[in-house]
């Protein structure tokens, strides 16, 4: 449900007015910061992307169509914003270089693990990690990462199911994603 | 149990190690989205700036090919310049038609020309001129009878595109008289004196249709007494500098001319 005063701010925002857009945006900006985050693996450059998404769903404000969408619909744009950046090549050589963090972490086992996963994470592909990073890291319900991803809950389901699958032995997989 | 073990492994992987955001993240995501605000309105501004220039840029080109538009080249030519044009112009030789099998006359279709001019409104010329191919025409007007030949107000027009001289002159294709013209615009050799409407008037072999200043579009046109020693067969030939045309009139004057 939306209650009266969001759907009002978002009139306002639609009209050009920013501070009801900022009132509207600032509680989806830390997970966006999440999701940017775990799917670019670098701090600097997640707050670019959400400062840019913030932008971008700024001047596309007018394509949203139901207030309650508003947070799939915002993190669909960081998402696409990762996507562009994850395909940066200069990006990817900056991620490649971080043999101190590496070090640094082979020392503690669990450290290890993680660093293992980061690494496996980083070889999925785009979609796979975002469906990943919307249910796990962000607790996402299955529905929105749907709606986030612009698919079917089904289709989340079975694209979630195939990426645990690939992070196979470190990650279990349930008999029942995200049920 | 697995999904919150998943859980807590990603986590621990993907977003815990970067700790949580700048403390000023939201604040400055905010901010940004007035500096877009008024970058936006700027872009605006120039925008519509940017087009108001544009319109005004085409409007002056639009103007200038407008007043500038001149087939002969440039008008407002220096006496110099049109001494030497004209003298250019009259090097050319007549270069009519001759007379058709058994002495036919050879006369030109009259071509269609309706509007000439706007001046406030349109003036509308009922009936065909004489002339050929352009850009100068001639309108027929009431005969004079001289003392020695046939008189006629001829109206020369201009097309509105040209803006240079012309030399008018011609002969009889079916005999070897001149034609004649008179006033202000005629030139060239004085061929005879007649008494026209009561008055000697000088007759010279050569009409000059000045050029003009491009500052109009509307047709010019020079009304001008020009004449004809008899009923015949008559070749003009106009030259411009960007031009040449020819044209055949059979004149006809009353019984006895």
């Amino acid at each position: 449900m939306v209650d009266r005063f969001t759907l009002e701010q978002l009139d306002e925002a639609r009209s050009g007015d920013a501070t009801a857009f900022g009132a509207l945006i600032a509680p989806l900006v830390h997970p966006a910061f999440q999701l940017a985050v775990g799917m670019l693996q670098d701090a600097t450059e997640a707050e670019d992307v959400v400062q840019e998404a913030c932008l971008a769903a700024w001047r596309k404000l007018g394509q949203l169509r139901v207030a309650t969408s508003l947070r799939p619909w915002f993190l669909a744009i960081v998402a696409s914003r990762c996507r562009r950046a994850r395909r940066s090549r200069w990006l990817s050589v900056i991620k490649q270089a971080d043999p101190v963090a590496d070090a640094s972490e082979a020392s503690d086992p669990s450290s290890t693990a993680a660093a293992d996963l980061r690494l496996a994470c980083r070889r999925l592909a785009h979609d796979e990690l975002l469906v990943l990073t919307l249910f796990y890291c962000l607790d996402l319900p299955l529905t929105e990462v749907a709606t986030t991803l612009g698919i079917s809950r089904e289709a989340a389901k079975s694209r979630l199911y195939r990426a645990v699958r690939k992070l196979r032995p470190m990650l279990e997989v349930p008999e029942e994603v995200g049920g | 149990m697995i999904d919150e073990r998943n859980r807590r492994l990603l986590k621990e992987a993907l977003v815990e190690p970067f700790g949580p955001p700048s403390p000023n993240l939201e604040r400055t995501a905010l901010a940004s989205l007035e500096r877009s605000r008024v970058r936006r309105a700027v872009t605006r501004i120039l925008a519509v700036a940017a087009v108001l220039a544009f319109i005004g840029l085409a409007a002056s080109i639009a103007l200038a090919a407008h007043l500038f538009r001149d087939n002969s080249g440039p008008a407002g030519l220096s006496s110099a310049q049109i001494a030497r044009e004209l003298a250019q112009l009259r090097q050319r030789p007549l270069d009519l038609p001759a007379l058709g099998p058994n002495g036919t006359c050879p006369e030109t279709p009259q071509p269609a020309k309706s509007v000439f001019f706007r001046k406030g409104q349109y003036q509308t010329i009922g009936g065909p001129v004489f002339g050929n191919h352009g850009p100068i025409y001639g309108w027929g007007g009431p005969e004079t009878t001289g003392a020695h030949g046939y008189y006629f107000n001829v109206t020369w027009l201009s097309d509105a595109s040209y803006r240079g001289l012309a030399l008018v002159r011609g002969r009889r294709l079916d005999g070897t008289q001149q034609l004649v013209f008179a006033g202000p615009l005629a030139a060239g050799s004085l061929v005879t004196t007649d008494t026209i409407e009561g008055k000697a008037t000088r007759l010279f072999d050569e009409l000059v249709l000045p050029s003009s200043s491009p500052s109009s579009s509307v047709w010019r046109q020079w009304p001008v007494l020009q004449g004809v020693p008899g009923g015949g067969c008559y070749g003009f030939q106009l030259d411009g500098p960007s031009f040449h045309d020819t044209f055949v009139v059979l004149v006809l004057v009353p019984q006895g001319g």
